[in-house]
């Protein structure tokens, strides 16, 4: 929250309206979505390359095994295509001036020497590049001075399985230049071939009879004179390096299928190393390659060329070759200086790495800019700064995993075959390393056995690691789950300690793993040993029973916690930000987003660990604290769209279609004739225009498009190029741009379907294209203009519950600038809250609900409702009327845009152990309240607190309330504070003290406090309460006996339990677990939204959670919020289903198989689907009897248009449907 | 609603062996809502047709049509102008609705593409069950609002059979006997007296063993 | 060929569940008609996984192959054999 800001009377300036968010991981992402979805100009700051932190490293997320790059990939784009995120990538921020409302920043822009302008993502660059290695590149020479030429004293010949047997595939014509050649003979010595006619005095000449084109010649020619010269060489006009890499590809796609390991004699890898690279380590020779390995710069550019694999870059050298390892895969396999961070990266730009290219280091190569169409490389970038005015700066850089080498027992960096869990991850990725195979690094071979180790880096005092981190139990279970969905022969065992699964739907997801055959074994492994001859390894541990064992894996991934990096925190402390020992930030439990220093605010893994659901709202939250500060500045600083008038179109207006067919640069040109695809275009029924641009994409491209559209009066655009997921709106919206409906538009993509999987077969590819062109065309032709719905929205919010997550967001939510109608159905505000007296770091709850009470009942904008209950509610996003109940019997209507609902939970209160009827059998809430009420713990000396006392039981609740644990240390150190010679014993089943929790819990344990842990199954507690004295007899497994326990008091973790929202839950028509806690739109990045548009939820109403973890949600909930309510007008999207009424048989077929409950039977007797809120899903399309409703885009006569034009040989005229 | 289920296509295409140029005609009323008759399905068995004629190596000429009613003169009439032109009209409509267009084209064969079922109601989307058989003397006020003649496999009118056991009729194990569940629902209401009140038997002229039936309002006419 | 997300994975919920019903029903009538219900099929993959849809497409393409001419391609080349060129019709 944002007290502070509110508080600086001196600050009359109005603050700025831009926000800078410091780190693009999904956190980042979110924070600068939300920020810029409101109204806020955001700079998105990022380190890396690209943006999409470690969530786009991961392959699947836990608990619902959604592949995680589908689901943030859309993110990516969105914030890449957003008008008001500037992205800052491969940048960091220096410093930080000013204060809240008015900073002053200075970013370090990195050189990328790729003009992100320019540059359209082809990949072209990435892929010519010759260099695998970093180089031990040779001393450079004073600018001016004279190169000094290599001399190669130390010598290698490399041979390979037979004799060179020189091929001329796809060979170049050499020719001596008469004019040029000084008479010197040594190409005459260096052709192998006798080809060279030469005389002493004469000048030199090839013959072309004998010649096997190796270009022997050519590399021997001095430089000096250049008398060599090549013909029919293609791409040799963009430089000899171009030709090579060329040739090579021609070469290598010849001989594509045979394993050759032979010199061919190309010759390719010598006029790379002396032409391209100017090192002139390699020479062809009788019996092979001769290598001068003392002068070799180890580039690995001859290799990478060498169409036949002939050669080793370690035989090669003296020096010890670095391959360029692939960050984003964790270096498990390697890439070029130049390159694209990965696939799906955004901005889709590739970087130049300074260390290894050979052009920064040398001033040779140059092949990338060479091939470059874009001319987007630029060699001379130089690091710049750039000052930002920002209004707050939300700091979440995410984390680094821990350094597994440091826990050296389990041999991770020696042994090949123990690897870490994020590297798991890599292996798993379809994008991966090995394209999803899981295999072993050692070997490649397919690990059967794999175990997992857990708390490496974490819950380790050992290595100042004391903290949980809070992911590693689920992301293990996750691994294991799906490695076995790879390959169901792998057998995964987990060696945990506590299992700590206590999110929403995380027991559940355990359970189905240990259903999957994945093994769990308690107990914390010791050591790792490897057998050299199998590259096994042997696990030794001490198990439940204290017996020593061992067994033998074979693959062993290390769950790595999670840590915060040395460069954030370097960072953080020029940003003046206070850390904890761990370099976590120190934030207030009750204002959990705010940083130490006025006007930042925290977010994500940096904030202490946690999961992406959580970092998610995290970041919604840092966006609301961060912007609630600047809401006088709302949409100052953004750009905001201005069109011109759309044409209205008549039905028999004559069809004028245009045709756009992109090169890509080259990637689609260099295996799709894309001019004969756009002469094919235009003998299409009704295509007046057809051209080929370049990058149909680029900037002038689109502007170039707008005015063909208008100066031929085109009236439908069919555009051939790449992806319609990432490029389709932005070609749209040029149409719209020139004054058309953006929906007479279709697009067909040659490039994923065409040039990128038929690099082979050109022609083929061709006469594909030609057929999507076609039915592209066909489709265009069949479209129809499309209203996008747009109405004005209510900007107040409706906040059902007014517990603490409820006032936290009405405060907020005012602050915002929007009204409140705070529903609460008890007498007084507060919730649940109003049991708990202190949190676990010793803040006084009592006086936070009280102060936060008068907020909201000092507010104007917030009208509060208690004992009240919303009765009827309708409407859709933007604008919704409730019905609200009101204690005199009354009802009153009232309209609001969105919808919170925080109706919270309570402390169940299950009938066990005399529960209720017993005075000293106790919840963990009624204990905490007798310890601040003095004296009245007083007399006990024994006290045994049971965990899961009727929580992860199918009798009781059957999911774990995440809070209990926790809540359970924090009580029994405050009764060890009150009573140091009291006994406390715990009896658990995992003690769940995720993240910091961990800290009090290791203090509980150095306390004293004895921890007993049991199954259900195997040793439950035998429990016989009595009116003054209790007898707990449990089994102790880390003794192994059974011990009796005799406490004046038992206290009972019962766990959360939601309110009863069974009606609150069908009037809103959203849907409820089975435990009766909401649902949210999606479980890893929608954690705050609920299925419906326009509603979101916050608290314990979504699952349990504590208070901080309540304030975060409802200062989320907030944000996304915002994204609605600071809106004037909502835009919906034309593609929506419409019921035609006369054909409506009212069969209810269409309400009953909507997934939203959308359509609905009028006052008119006919099925009625609200535009506002259909999803445009096709569902009712299909399953209509009576072909009554249409979804526009994919009417009938669009499907038939494109079939009939896909089988049509001949282009013939789609006909239209029935 | 009425309801009915689609015929076997060999049948169909048996049925169709002597002509090559039809009508289909479907109905916009009880057999679009219960999903055979519709536009939809028209569209579907016409497909269907044409595919396996041609493979067949015998083509075949469908018009496709679809009547607001085939129960109704009015809309059967909208065919009349071009019914001539074709060799025969397969029709997806219920019994009632292609015996009508039979009547009124007489000189066209008239084929049926569904087999009519019951009146019935959506139990849930995609599954319909019976509930009246039109017996013309209606005792549901008796009866907790469960019928005797559909529920009851027999038709029994003094409570059960012999053949009812555990609530479950002897006809089939999935049909809960109709009797039990009168029973049940009677003492639910505290109407266990209606049990005695049943007319001492049932007249079933009003139903179809007086022959073909027929309404006639005079206040319509 | 219909390709689906995951199950359980439908961004409109139960939209892949519907048209695996549906396809069910065409491959019926395949079946029935003798045209061969081999000839349509329903895969489900996320769209991480690209090298799975060119498996799944290379699977089918074998099976259609393996089916031969559809007996539609069959009856039409017949008839286009037995009608002198020039009269075909599109």
């Amino acid at each position: 929250m944002t007290q502070h800001l509110n508080t600086t009377s001196e600050s009359v300036k109005t603050p700025t309206g831009a926000v800078m968010v410091v780190g693009g991981g999904i956190s980042g992402m979110q924070s600068a979505l939300d920020l810029a979805n409101s109204g806020f100009k955001v700079h998105l700051v990022e380190s890396s390359p690209a943006i999409g932190g470690k969530m786009a490293q991961l392959d699947k997320t836990f608990p619902t095994n959604d592949c995680s790059m589908c689901i943030v990939s859309p993110k990516l784009v969105e914030v890449g295509r957003h008008r008001n995120i500037e992205l800052l990538t491969h940048s960091e921020v220096k410093d930080v001036t000013g204060e809240a409302g008015n900073f002053k920043a200075t970013i370090i822009r990195h050189a990328r020497y790729v003009d992100t302008e320019r540059c359209n993502g082809c990949g072209l660059c990435e892929i010519t590049c010759p260099v695998t290695y970093t180089s031990w590149f040779p001393e450079q020479t004073a600018p001016g001075e004279k190169k000094k030429k290599l001399k190669a004293l130390e010598k290698r010949v490399i041979t390979g399985p037979g004799s060179p047997k020189p091929e001329s595939f796809h060979a170049w014509t050499f020719s001596v230049d008469e004019d040029k050649c000084q008479k010197c003979g040594s190409c005459h010595r260096a052709c192998l071939h006798q080809a060279i006619v030469w005389e002493k005095g004469e000048i030199a000449k090839i013959n072309p009879a004998i010649c096997t084109a190796c270009g022997a010649c050519f590399v021997a020619c001095p430089d000096k004179f250049s008398a060599i010269s090549i013909a029919d060489a293609p791409e040799l006009e963009k430089s000899l390096g171009a030709a090579i890499v060329n040739r090579s590809k021609a070469i290598k796609e010849e001989l594509a299928g045979q394993d050759r390991h032979d010199c061919i004699r190309c010759g390719l890898c010598a006029m790379m190393c002396t032409k391209v690279m100017n090192i002139g380590a390699l020479k062809m020779v009788e019996d092979g390659i001769e290598a001068g390995i003392d002068i070799c710069q180890v580039c690995g550019a001859c290799a990478s060329i060498c169409p036949v694999n002939f050669l080793d870059v370690p035989r090669l050298t003296n020096k010890e070759p670095r391959p360029l390892l692939n960050r984003f895969n964790e270096g498990l396999n390697t890439r070029k200086p130049i390159n694209i961070f990965f696939p799906q990266a955004v901005p889709r730009v590739p970087v130049i790495n300074e260390q290894s290219c050979v052009r920064l280091n040398t001033g040779e190569c140059g092949i990338c800019q060479s091939i470059c169409g874009l001319k987007a490389i630029d060699y001379t970038h130089t690091e710049s700064e750039t000052e930002l005015d920002i209004g707050s700066v939300i700091f979440s850089p995410g984390f680094e995993v821990f350094d597994a080498k440091k826990r050296g027992e389990f041999g991770y960096g020696q042994y090949k075959n123990v690897v870490t869990s994020i590297e798991f991850e890599r292996l798993l990725s379809a994008s991966g390393p090995t394209s999803g195979a899981v295999t072993r690094p050692g070997d490649g071979a397919h690990p059967k056995k794999i175990a997992w180790i857990q708390c490496v880096g974490s819950r380790d005092h050992s290595c100042n690691r004391d903290y949980c981190s809070s992911v590693c139990c689920m992301y293990a279970t996750k691994e294991a789950f799906i490695a076995r969905e790879h390959d169901s022969s792998i057998e995964p065992t987990i060696f945990y300690i506590d299992m700590r699964s206590f999110g929403k739907n995380f027991d559940d997801y355990v359970v189905r793993a240990k259903e999957k055959n994945v093994r769990y074994v308690r107990a914390m492994v010791s050591r790792v040993f490897e057998d050299p001859q199998t590259g096994n390894l042997e696990l030794r541990y001490v198990d439940g029973a204290g017996s020593k064992k061992s067994e033998v894996f074979d693959m062993v991934v290390l769950s790595v916690g999670i840590q915060i990096p040395q460069k954030t925190k370097d960072l953080a402390n020029v940003l003046g930000i206070d850390m904890d020992d761990y370099g976590f930030a120190v934030t207030d439990t009750f204002e959990p987003l705010a940083a130490s220093r006025p006007g930042i605010f925290v977010s994500g893994a940096f904030n202490g660990p946690k999961d992406i659901p959580e970092t998610v709202i995290e970041a919604s939250a840092a966006a609301q604290a961060a912007s609630a500060g600047l809401a006088a500045a709302r949409g100052s600083l953004i750009t905001k769209e201005v069109l011109p008038d759309e044409r209205a179109t008549t039905p028999d207006e004559e069809l004028r279609i245009g045709v756009f067919v992109c090169h890509c640069g080259a990637n689609i040109a260099s295996v799709v004739d894309v001019a004969a695809v756009a002469e094919y275009a235009k003998t299409l029924p009704g295509v007046v225009y057809a051209d080929h641009p370049l990058y149909t994409c680029s900037q002038d491209s689109q502007e170039g498009i707008r005015d063909i559209i208008k100066e031929h009066r085109l009236n439908r655009v069919a555009i051939a190029a790449c992806s319609p997921s990432t490029h389709e709106p932005l070609f749209m919206s040029t149409l719209r741009q020139a004054g058309i409906n953006k929906y007479f538009f279709d697009m067909a993509n040659i490039r994923d379907q065409c040039s990128w999987v038929h690099p082979t077969e050109p022609a083929l590819a061709t006469e594909k294209s030609k057929r999507l062109m076609r039915m592209s065309v066909a489709n265009a032709s069949q479209t129809r203009a499309l209203t996008e719905l747009e109405f004005d929205v209510d900007s107040s919010l409706l906040i059902i519950g007014g517990g603490v997550a409820g006032m936290t967001a009405a405060v907020e939510a005012a602050k915002q600038g929007f009204g409140v109608y705070l529903i609460e159905q008890q007498a007084t505000l507060g919730g649940m809250a109003q049991s708990l007296r202190r949190t676990g770091d010793g803040r006084d709850i009592g006086a936070f609900v009280q102060a936060l009470k008068q907020q909201v009942l000092n507010n104007d904008a917030i009208k509060i409702f208690v004992n009240s209950m919303v009765v009827d509610q309708k409407g859709f996003v933007g604008s919704f009327e409730s019905e609200i109940m009101t204690p005199s019997g009354g009802s009153r209507m009232i309209k609001h845009g969105a919808i919170l609902v925080a109706t919270g939970a309570e402390e169940a209160r299950p009938d066990l152990y005399g529960l209720d009827t017993l005075d000293k059998v106790m919840t963990q809430t009624d204990f905490e309240a007798a310890l601040y009420s003095s004296g009245s713990t007083n007399g006990y000396e024994s006290i045994v607190m049971l965990q899961c006392a009727g929580s992860r039981d199918s009798n009781h609740l059957d999911y774990c309330s995440r809070v209990c644990c926790n809540q359970a240390v924090k009580n029994a150190l405050h009764f060890k504070e009150l009573h140091p010679d009291g006994r406390v014993d715990i009896l658990y089943r995992d003690m769940r003290c995720y993240g910091l929790g961990e800290l009090n819990y290791r203090k509980a344990r150095l306390m004293g406090i004895n921890f007993i842990r049991f199954d259900p199954d195997e040793n439950p507690p035998e429990i016989m309460t009595h009116e003054h004295v209790h007898m707990i007899k449990i089994t102790d497994p880390s003794i192994g006996m059974p011990v009796t326990l005799t406490p004046d008091l038992l206290v009972l973790s019962t766990g959360i339990k939601p309110r009863d929202t069974e009606e609150l839950a069908s009037m809103l028509r959203v849907p409820r677990n089975k435990a009766g806690f909401f649902i949210e739109a999606h479980a890893k990045l929608r954690p705050v939204d609920l299925p419906s548009e326009g509603l979101f939820m916050a608290g314990t109403v979504h699952a349990p959670k504590d208070i901080a973890e309540t304030i975060a949600q409802a200062q989320a909930a907030v944000a996304r919020v915002t994204t609605i309510l600071s809106k004037k007008s909502l835009k919906l999207s034309g593609v929506v289903s419409t019921v035609d009424p006369t054909h409506c048989a009212v069969c209810l077929t269409c309400v009953r198989a909507c997934p939203y409950g959308v359509p609905f039977i009028n006052d008119q007797h006919t099925a009625e689907i609200n535009p506002a809120l259909c999803q445009g899903c096709g569902i009712c399309v299909a399953e209509c009897p009576a072909k009554a409703i249409t979804l526009g885009r994919y009417l009938d006569s669009n499907i038939l248009a494109k079939l009939e034009s896909y089988t049509g040989s001949e282009p013939a005229v789609p006909k239209g449907g029935q | 609603m009425i309801t009915g289920t689609p015929k076997p296509i060999e049948e169909i295409l048996q049925m169709l062996e002597p002509y090559d140029n039809i009508v289909l005609a479907g109905c916009f009323g009880c057999v679009t809502v219960c999903r055979v008759g519709g536009e939809k399905e028209v569209e579907v068995l016409a497909s269907t047709l044409r595919l396996a004629r041609e493979a067949s190596g015998k083509k075949i000429t469908i018009k496709e049509v679809c009547l607001e009613r085939q129960c109704d003169p009015e809309y059967i009439e909208t065919m009349r102008p071009y019914v001539e032109d074709y060799q025969a009209v397969l029709s997806i409509a219920c019994g009632a609705g292609i015996q009508f267009l039979a009547e009124k084209f007489t000189t066209t064969p008239l084929l049926p593409g569904i087999n009519t079922g019951f009146l019935g109601v959506t139990e849930r989307q995609g599954e319909w069950a019976e509930r009246c058989q039109g017996c013309g003397d209606c005792v549901l006020h008796l009866t907790g609002g469960i019928c005797p003649v559909t529920r009851c496999a027999k038709s029994l009118f003094h409570g059960p059979c012999g053949g009812s056991a555990k609530g479950i009729c002897e006809v089939d194990k999935s049909v809960p006997c109709g009797w039990q569940l009168i029973i049940d629902r009677l003492k639910a209401l505290n109407q266990m007296d209606n049990y005695c009140k049943l007319k001492p038997y049932k007249g079933w002229n009003s139903s179809r063993d007086g022959g073909p039936r027929r309404i006639v309002r005079e206040d319509m006419i | 060929m219909i390709m689906g997300c995951l199950e359980g994975n439908c961004h409109f919920v139960n939209g892949n569940f519907r048209a695996r019903a549906r396809v069910q029903r065409v491959h019926n009538i395949l079946e029935k008609i003798n045209i061969g219900a081999g000839r349509i099929r329903m895969f489900n993959l996320s769209a991480g996984e690209g090298a799975k849809f060119a498996a799944y497409a290379n699977e089918f393409v074998d099976q259609i192959q393996e089916l031969g001419p559809s007996p539609i391609n069959v009856a039409r080349k017949k008839e286009a054999k037995n009608v002198p060129t020039g009269e075909i019709t599109a």
